[in-house]
């Protein structure tokens, strides 16, 4: 349970150091370490991993869309071929979740890659 | 097995993550990159600003460059106040603060002006920026540019813009870049005096690149000399000139002598684009107008002055309101964003407002080749060789494309690849190429700085491209107008027709000089005005022609003539005059042709024609049926010029001309349609148009529903044609004839009204916002007030501390903290 939490925080506060300036893709990376620090399993760096992600992207979103009333999330969704602003902020919660899922499962697949190569290293 | 699914999901992802990497092509257009885009920490998120503003109690920041502390405030419609010590720190902040909010727009327009739209667009602007880099526009700033390098004040103000645009871009991490520059995946590039200059070439091209030379001469060779004079007429005798005939041309210096007549072998007609929608040409590609009253008329015995410049509509507006103060001046108005200083507006002593001159200064010179490797031509019986300059036009995405421009003594020859194009052994001899005067950017910080006739006339003298008739009024009590520029002085007739290029005698003659530039001060009639019509009458010494309007003036005239106790309500109601002379002229000939001829039910259409009052209301429906009709009579008489049967675009008779002729010429030989064996005259073409139009409105039942509003839309688009960023509105009155000239896409740009009193008080409004960010509240809050009618009250403080409850924020600019 306290991997969970502890891996989860750990995706927000790396994803968030994107406000630095960091690419987008961070919040993969973010995934990646954090399955690979806390030893997750595939299935649970997927799991822990979008769920983080997308909060993290939902909420960032959220913190601009607001204050902002709205006015920009309407124009974007017409760019969009009339998407409304719930499913712009949907949509970018799911993205978060997938980048964040799939650093998580690729971490969690290295360690078992790494993990099996040790035990096979110590067996010699 | 379940490991091999889990990385085969890895890699799905991994190509997924990839995936939201790239733009997506969508039909013409590219999706910005999605990963790139959504993310909430540098994507389009980050363009969400505070629905709100909220501005700290005591803000600063720093701009490097300034000589001194330089306050702004904030007014509740978001234009900044700049109170500055000097000029050069007023220009410096003036460039800050319009990159901060219209930064993408500066960078695109200065783009498209410089053919440089296809380093971020990509191949498909290719061709766009192949022409506008073919008739000289870059060319033609490099010139303008080196030219404002020799005055030392120009090149100051210039550079000193520069550093302000630059230092906001220097700011700037890419999450803060302009929402434009995210969906099209490009970064802005620092500002460069050149843009500023491209900027101004822009306008002049938005203004005078307009010429029928080909289409009149094509025309012309088809009906032969007579009949085209006949049809073309250069001056419309109904017509009220900007600057009518006081004897004060009596005995001046005339024209250069007349062309020899040089017979040049008829035009190709080649495969030429129709672009042209069928009906009425509209006339009038401009809409604007200005005007100022003396104290005679007014209530309060005091000039007003009114200009509502007519353009495109788009979003982020052309137009960006200031107010900029120091101790030499206080001005307020619109600027351009990218041009420093104020071009519309009014200062403590004077206001003053611009129209189009619409003058023709563009000419086509053909070529004689002496050899078939065109490397020189002929020219005063000897030949001379063609120069080049090699266009380098980069296209994201692959190798940037050479391209090179012959130019001639005249100029470029602009159609030289195309090999069916009728003028590919033309030479473009166009004023915009000229060099302008190294003061050309200090116009309009001497206007600012103006305080009555003498100030108004020396600041304006530099003024050549585009010239405009430009208005004023000053609380001294005086009027006036002038309209300026650089006029080429023109053999009589000269300029109408494709010319011979073998002969320098065939050049224009130099200029006007600039002290019979036509010019009114405090005429009798107590008023001037203008509506890009004839600047004079026709005793003016001088030849000219142009694209000039028919209609608008005549009906302004009508109401300034008759003015009397005017207020700032009254100039409003008749900048949003939606009565068309045209109609009033047109509509009373075609129902009297018409006759008794409709019975019954037909007599539904004729009925709503006859109670009609001639204006183009928003909620009306006679103007749908009257454009129909109007339009079905226009292309039945001129059937002998119909495009797929002649071959080529012709030119088409104005409509005050079609109108003067089912007024006065009834048998005119061109109401007779060829093609049937009896001699039609106007009767028969306007009854059997009304046949088609009760035909028209009978097949197409759900139009008799629409109002003129919903029939003709505004569009206010975005200026890259973004999906969701412009606005639509079905409210809106108007017509090109009428004093409120709206049209689809084009209409009044900015609204003002000036009341010079004791004090100077003013309104005005355009249709969109002072931010060029469709996240801010500020992109198009203008834009319902404007569509109603409303004008904002202009906030004009003779100092930063004058208590007033519209200042949302303040904030100290200094060079250092």
């Amino acid at each position: 349970m306290k991997k969970i939490a502890f891996s989860g925080l750990f995706i927000l506060f790396w994803g968030a150091a994107s406000y630095l300036g960091l690419p987008w893709w961070n919040t993969a990376l973010a995934g990646l370490l954090a399955a690979w620090l806390f030893r997750l399993s595939p299935r649970s760096g997927f799991t822990i991993g979008f769920v983080a992600g997308s909060l993290l992207w939902l909420s960032a979103a959220l913190v601009e869309h607001i204050p902002n009333g709205g006015i920009l999330a309407a124009r974007v969704g017409a760019l969009f071929k009339g998407l409304k602003p719930w499913q712009l902020l949907a949509f970018t919660g799911f993205l978060g979740g997938l980048l964040g899922a799939a650093g998580g499962l690729l971490g969690g697949q290295l360690r078992d890659i790494f993990k099996k190569q040790s035990n096979f290293s110590k067996k010699n | 097995m379940m490991k091999f699914l889990g990385f085969l999901l890895s890699f799905f992802l991994c190509g997924l993550i990839w995936g939201l990497h790239q733009r997506i092509p969508v039909g013409n257009q590219q999706l910005p990159a999605l990963g790139h885009f959504f993310n909430p920490f540098s994507g389009f998120w980050r363009n969400a600003e505070p629905s709100v503003a909220v501005f700290p109690p005591s803000a600063e920041w720093t701009l490097s460059g300034l000589g001194g502390e330089v306050e702004v405030l904030f007014d509740d419609l978001m234009v900044p106040h700049i109170f500055a010590g000097n000029e050069l720190d007023a220009v410096r902040v003036q460039g800050y603060l319009v990159a901060r909010d219209r930064l993408w727009q500066m960078d695109i327009s200065t783009r498209k002006a410089a053919g440089r739209l296809s380093e971020v667009l990509g191949e498909r602007t290719l061709e766009i920026d192949r022409m506008t880099r073919r008739q000289g526009l870059g060319w033609a700033a490099e010139r303008d540019l080196a030219s404002w390098q020799q005055d030392a004040r120009a090149r100051a103000v210039m550079d000193a813009f520069t550093q302000g645009v630059n230092a906001y871009i220097a700011s700037l991490r890419p999450a803060d870049y302009p929402i434009e520059f995210k969906i099209m995946g490009y970064a802005p590039e620092p500002w460069t005096p050149l843009k500023s200059a491209l900027m101004a070439e822009s306008m002049a091209e938005t203004l005078v690149r307009r010429e029928y030379d080909l289409a009149s001469t094509q025309t012309r060779d088809l009906l032969g000399q007579e009949v085209y004079d006949a049809l073309f007429p250069e001056w419309n005798p109904e017509q009220q000139p900007i600057v009518p005939d006081q004897g004060q041309w009596a005995g001046l210096a005339a024209n250069p002598a007349p062309l020899r007549d040089t017979l040049l072998a008829p035009l190709s007609h080649g495969q030429q684009m129709t672009r042209r929608r069928p009906g009425a040409p509209e006339d009038y590609q401009d809409g604007s107008n200005n005007w100022a009253v003396s104290g005679a008329r007014t209530r309060s015995g005091k000039p007003m002055l009114a200009n509502d410049p007519h353009l495109t509509l788009n979003l982020p507006s052309i137009w960006y309101q200031m107010q900029l103060h120091t101790p030499a001046f206080n001005c307020y108005g619109v600027s351009l964003p990218g041009v420093p200083g104020v071009i519309i507006g009014f200062n403590e002593h004077m206001a003053w407002g611009i129209t189009n001159a619409s003058h023709d200064v563009a000419d086509w010179y053909r070529i004689q080749w002496s050899n078939d490797q065109r490397t020189s031509y002929r020219y005063d019986g000897a030949d001379r060789p063609v120069t080049y300059r090699v266009e380098t036009i980069g296209v994201k995405g692959r190798a940037p494309v050479l391209d090179t421009v012959t130019y001639t003594v005249w100029g470029p020859v602009v159609h030289e690849r195309n090999l069916e194009h009728p003028l590919r052994d033309c030479a473009f001899r166009w004023l915009v190429h000229d060099q302008s005067a190294p003061m050309y950017p200090l116009v309009f910080l001497n206007l600012a700085k103006s305080t009555g006739w003498d100030d108004y006339r020396q600041a304006i003298a530099p003024f050549d491209v585009p010239a405009q008739n430009m208005v004023m009024a000053t609380r001294s009590g005086s009027i006036g107008i002038t309209v300026q520029g650089h006029f080429p002085l023109r053999r009589p007739g000269q300029g109408k027709f494709v010319q011979d290029g073998s002969q320098s005698e065939n050049a224009w003659q130099g200029r006007i000089p600039q002290g019979m530039n036509p010019a009114l001060k405090n005429p009798e009639q107590g008023f001037v005005f203008s509506a890009n019509q004839h600047s004079t009458s026709p005793t003016y010494p001088y030849y000219y022609h142009g694209d000039f309007e028919d209609f608008r003036g005549r009906r302004i005239h009508e109401r300034l003539n008759t003015l009397q106790g005017a207020t700032l309500d009254t100039l409003a109601a008749m900048q949003q005059d939606n009565f068309s002379r045209r109609a009033a002229d047109a509509l009373p000939a075609m129902l009297h042709l018409l006759g008794s001829r409709a019975t019954g039910e037909d007599r539904q259409i004729v009925d709503v024609l006859h109670n009609w009052n001639f204006r183009y209301e928003a909620g009306q429906r006679a103007p749908i049926f009257f454009e129909y009709w109007f339009d079905a009579c226009y292309n039945a008489t001129w059937d002998e010029l119909r495009a797929d049967a002649i071959g080529f675009e012709p030119r088409l008779p104005d409509s005050w001309r079609f109108i003067d002729m089912l007024r006065h010429d009834t048998l005119n030989v061109f109401f007779d349609n060829r093609e049937t064996p009896p001699k039609e005259t106007a009767g028969d073409i306007v009854r059997a148009a009304y046949d088609s139009t009760l035909a028209h409105f009978a097949a197409n039942p759900d139009l008799l529903l629409y109002t003129w509003g919903q029939y003709r839309p505004v569009e206010i688009k975005h200026m890259g044609r973004i999906d969701g960023f412009g606005r639509t509105l079905t409210t809106v009155g108007g017509h090109g004839s009428a004093p409120n000239a709206q049209k689809d896409t084009h209409g009044p740009s900015w609204r003002m009204l000036v009341a010079l009193d004791d004090s100077v008080y003013a309104r005005g409004v355009y249709p969109g916002g002072q931010s060029g960010n469709p996240g801010s509240p500020y992109y198009d809050n203008m834009v319902d007030a404007w569509a109603a009618g409303q004008y904002f009250d202009l906030l004009f403080l003779s100092s930063p501390s004058i208590p007033t409850t519209r200042v949302l924020g303040r904030v100290r600019l200094k060079s250092q903290k």
